[in-house]
């Protein structure tokens, strides 16, 4: 092969501008950097068991005035998501979730199974990697539910894929959150033990204090197939439990 | 306006699965048309539809549903159960609730929650059953199923009233007959058979 020296470098040239097209060597840079905004949202991890699947949102008020926005919203009966990234872009999608999931009741008269309903919201993710005119959504989402195939934890990124976990974390320091996820994780973890690792993974990612007022939670079970957000009380409740 | 086509459907619920019977003669009218129409479909493995009524829209809605089924179970990774695929059904039909499709429709198969019929009127009313009869002989038809059904009836013995309830239509409406086409579905699968039957 030839050397050739660029005078740019491949973002520089254009390649990042207006629509998203290809760089050279195959990257989608305004794709990357939506990846970016999902790094600098903030840590949210999700643990998965045989009785189901528990939720945790980390939250920073930036003033003692501001009342809580919610990172962790209920989609149906029996699932629910959480977010890192742009709360705006974030909301879109929760809505359209919200409707695609009534329609699937109303079609077929049952819940929608929720590896559906992730892929659904990725199709709408993906078309906005590829049309001329729009940016890619700068959210990520870890779904969490319970459906006839049993209990499912999964991740959505702004390109559009979505993948299957028994644990995992998105959102600024997930990589030390995964870390914990990933040194203490047993198949036969049960719900209690989930919230558990859930909890340690997140004050050893965030390095500080946890309370209920920058925590959210939900747990999502097997047994009734419900998806729950818990209140600030449980989570208090919970928190002493698991004290450190 | 059509003249209404002659038939005999039935569907039963055994305690360990379905079947779905049909005759094969298609009347317009005082012309018998053909002695080979086909009124019982498979849809999937385990499910299965009967249906009287204009033999073109019982074939329309049969592979349309065939088609929405079959995506269905690649996207969302499951079988579809038997009251989702009446569900569907159910939406089909009333999407044309001002201009019909002129059949009324037994859905039945078994799923994850075991045997079920659901039976459909040409605007998509869904309602379960332990057994329905459909067409111009459903009246003599629904006359000895109800006569001889138990909740705990085997599949056999319920293959069995189907074929003397299809029989003893056959007997007394002029515009049904010409043998039965019959499906027996389990949690093992389906089978198709066709029972000739002089008339």
């Amino acid at each position: 092969m030839s050397e050739v020296k660029l005078l740019f470098t491949p973002s520089a040239m254009g390649y990042d501008r207006a629509i998203t097209i290809f760089s050279p060597d195959g990257k989608l840079y305004q794709v990357e950097y939506a990846f970016e905004a999902v790094r600098k949202g903030m840590l949210t991890l999700g643990v998965r068991s045989r009785e189901g699947v528990v939720l945790m949102a980390v939250k920073q008020p930036r003033s003692k005035l501001m009342e809580s926005t919610e990172k962790i919203k209920k989609i149906d009966e029996h699932v629910g998501l959480a977010f890192a990234g742009l709360f705006g872009d974030a909301r879109v999608l929760i809505d359209q979730a919200r409707i695609y999931a009534q329609i699937h009741r109303l079609v077929y008269g049952e819940k929608m199974p929720v590896d559906l309903l992730v892929k659904r919201i990725c199709d709408i993710k993906q078309a906005y990697t590829q049309h001329a005119g729009v940016r890619p959504f700068g959210v990520a989402f870890l779904f969490a539910g319970v459906d006839r195939k049993g209990p499912h934890l999964i991740r959505t990124d702004p390109g559009g894929s979505y993948t299957m976990f028994k644990a995992d974390a998105i959102g600024a320091n997930a990589p030390k959150a995964v870390e914990v996820l990933e040194k203490e994780y047993t198949d036969d973890i049960t719900l209690d033990g989930a919230v558990e690792l859930g909890l340690k993974a997140v004050r050893y990612a965030v390095g500080k204090e946890i309370g209920s007022t920058n925590l959210e939670m939900a747990v999502a079970k097997t047994e009734d197939q419900r998806f729950r957000i818990l209140s600030e009380e449980e989570i208090g409740q919970i928190l002493s439990k698991f004290e450190q | 306006m059509y003249y209404y086509p002659g038939a005999t459907a039935v569907g039963i619920k055994a305690a360990n699965g379905v079947v779905l019977a049909a005759d094969k003669r298609v009347t317009y009218g005082f012309t018998l048309m053909s002695r080979s129409g086909k009124k019982v479909f498979k849809i999937t493995d385990k499910l299965s539809m009967a249906s009287a009524g204009f033999i073109a829209d019982m074939q329309v809605i049969a592979k349309n549903i065939e088609a929405e089924i079959r995506l269905y179970e690649l996207e969302s990774g499951q079988t579809i159960s038997v009251y989702s695929a009446a569900k569907l059904m159910s939406l089909l039909l009333y999407n044309r609730r001002l201009y019909p499709y002129m059949v009324e429709v037994i859905v039945g198969g078994v799923d994850s929650q075991g045997a079920h019929i659901y039976i459909l009127d040409p605007i998509g009313a869904v309602i379960e059953d332990e057994y329905a009869t459909l067409g111009t002989g459903s009246q003599v038809a629904i006359g000895i199923i109800e006569d001889n059904y138990r909740k705990d009836i085997s599949l056999e013995d319920a293959k069995a009233l189907a074929i003397k309830a299809v029989k003893a239509a056959f007997s007394r409406d002029a515009v049904s007959g010409d043998g039965i086409d019959i499906i027996t579905i389990s949690d093992k699968g389906s089978e198709e058979e066709f029972i000739p039957v002089k008339s």
